[in-house]
């Protein structure tokens, strides 16, 4: 069972559901991560998936589908951000804190007043990508439709409020709308990804392959698509070695993006050092 | 557009404006002329991207109106090429020159199509008008200093606008790039109306015609080719005018007698 094609051809069902859900994220993170990384909104993406904890206690604490909750309410806490940080950017991380922390405790004490808790906290912690089920990746891919649908819709004006924000402003793009539209569909990613490698780990699949694919990308369009590629290499890859090695899945993704990241960083700086012009031997660049 | 020629296309009639209780600009009149160039001098916090941002609508004064050709400044953006201050944008967002340009011909509004045939034939234009036509597939940030301040002129200038207003362009550039601007600006300015701020003391650089020194208060000084120290007008913000300065230093051949 070690082969990984064989691996696939043979694969149980629950492990064709936890592919495709790694398949659907990577698309989801590909696309939304490379915005975040350009627009410095990484943190924020890490607050939306810490607050959303707020939606998890409050889903059973109501006894209700924990999934449109959990999106409605991250929906709500992200909206609360992107309102208080459009003012003052310059504070964003402060105000990202607040509710950060604001939504996890909101969680905690609303899972304690919960009677009878016993559902597996880890599952949201740390995400189980063997336990999503075929409705949900129904969910999950027409969420992601959504978001590609959003971003094919708005692209020349996503590029322009990324890169020059005063300009979009002088060019009539409304930046308002699409910065909250930005926020609502970091959001719907943040949900999906966090279902299968757990909101902990939400900002790793959401800063390392945008950051690295950024260097060797001409628009974020190819950002979105290499990165979106690397997320699939790390998602299946680690989903086969956490069954070989019966290790938690969305641990594994993580950590070999994280190594893939420090090999990749390794590897460029080595290389850049040896193309390094001599001092002075270089002829001045022409205007 | 040749109807303009003799119009008026900016006016500031009265323009007081103050952020909460500091005054920055105070009774403000100008009028700029078709096709002029007019420098603006003066000191950090005298008010002259202030008065660019009037111009553009981003600000309104708090007495008093401006009114860009004929329009407020909301409804006459369109018309309005504005070239920004380096740090403005996202240095590091992975652009190339040529798309960067092209997003200068974004249209406003919710539901914008992508870019036609005419935009990438203007951005062709403008990149071959700021010889960039080389650097077009170069991402933005393999340019040097010199050729951003280029592309972020092309694509100012890639919706033909009437009025183009340059925030320090020449700013971290060395001679030679200037004078390179110098004659891009009087190429522009053919069919343009220039309007520039400036840090630099090269203000007697051929093609202005004329300079605002603003320090709260704005002084028209004439031409400098044409104007010695008596057409000159005496500008009562001598100590940081370096028109005056540097009229002192032509005319007189002493600056030291200035202050």
């Amino acid at each position: 069972m070690s082969d990984i094609t064989v691996f696939f051809r043979e694969m149980p069902d629950f492990m064709r559901n936890a592919a495709l859900a790694g398949i659907l994220c990577s698309i989801a993170c590909g696309s939304m991560g490379s915005l975040a990384v350009v627009n410095r909104m990484v943190m924020f993406a890490g607050g939306i998936a810490h607050a959303a904890y707020g939606g998890v206690g409050l889903a059973f604490f109501l006894a209700l589908s924990p999934f449109p909750v959990i999106l409605c309410f991250s929906l709500f806490m992200a909206f609360l951000m992107a309102f208080f940080t459009l003012r003052k950017q310059d504070r964003a991380d402060a105000i990202i804190g607040a509710i950060w922390s604001g939504g996890m405790a909101m969680g905690i004490v609303l899972l304690d007043l919960t009677p009878g808790y016993n559902v597996d906290l880890m599952t949201y912690l740390f995400g189980s990508m063997v336990a999503v089920p075929a409705s949900e990746l129904w969910l999950m891919a027409g969420m992601n439709v959504l978001i590609l649908f959003a971003l094919f819709l708005f692209s020349n004006q996503f590029v322009l409020l990324s890169y020059d924000r005063e300009m979009a402003l002088m060019k009539g793009v409304p930046v308002t709308f699409l910065h909250f539209l930005l926020v609502g569909l970091m959001t719907c990613a943040v949900v999906i990804t966090m279902r299968a490698v757990g909101l902990l780990l939400v900002i790793a699949l959401f800063s390392i392959p945008p950051h690295m694919a950024e260097k060797y990308c001409r628009s974020i369009w190819s950002m979105m698509l290499l990165s979106s590629i690397l997320s699939m290499v790390f998602t299946i890859c680690g989903i086969w070695l956490s069954y070989v090695y019966n290790i938690s899945a969305g641990a594994t993704i993580i950590l070999l993006a994280s190594i893939a990241f420090g090999l990749e960083n390794l590897v460029s700086v080595c290389f850049k050092n040896r193309l390094k012009r001599p001092e002075g031997g270089n002829s001045p660049r022409p205007l | 557009m040749k109807t303009l020629v003799s119009d008026v296309v900016i006016e500031f009639r009265n323009v007081c404006f103050s952020y909460g209780q500091t005054p920055i600009l105070v009774d403000i009149n100008l009028s700029v002329p078709f096709r002029d160039f007019l420098a603006i001098v003066g000191p950090n916090g005298g008010g002259k991207t202030t008065l660019l941002k009037l111009i553009l609508g981003f600000l309104s004064p708090s007495q008093g109106s401006v009114t860009v050709l004929g329009m407020s400044p909301e409804e006459a953006r369109s018309k309005i090429g504005y070239m920004p201050q380096r740090p403005s944008y996202n240095t590091s967002f992975p652009i190339t020159v040529f798309d960067m340009v092209l997003s200068g011909r974004i249209k406003s509004g919710f539901f914008v199509m992508g870019y036609d045939k005419n935009d990438r034939k203007a951005a062709e234009y403008a990149l071959e008008l700021t010889g960039l036509t080389d650097y077009k597939n170069a991402r933005m940030e393999e340019l040097s200093g010199g050729q951003v301040q280029r592309a972020l002129l092309a694509r100012a200038v890639v919706n033909r606008p009437l009025v183009l207003l340059l925030d320090e362009p020449t700013a971290n550039i060395d001679v030679n790039g200037k004078m390179q601007f110098t004659e891009l600006f009087s190429h522009l300015n053919q069919d343009t109306t220039l309007i520039m701020v400036s840090h630099d003391l090269d203000l007697f650089s051929k093609g202005i015609k004329r300079i605002a020194c603003v320090n709260h208060t704005l002084y028209l000084h004439a031409a400098p080719e044409k104007g010695g120290p008596s057409s000159s007008f005496r500008c009562p913000a001598k100590e940081v005018c370096p028109v005056e300065l540097l009229t002192h230093l032509h005319f007189n051949g002493n600056g030291l007698n200035h202050v």
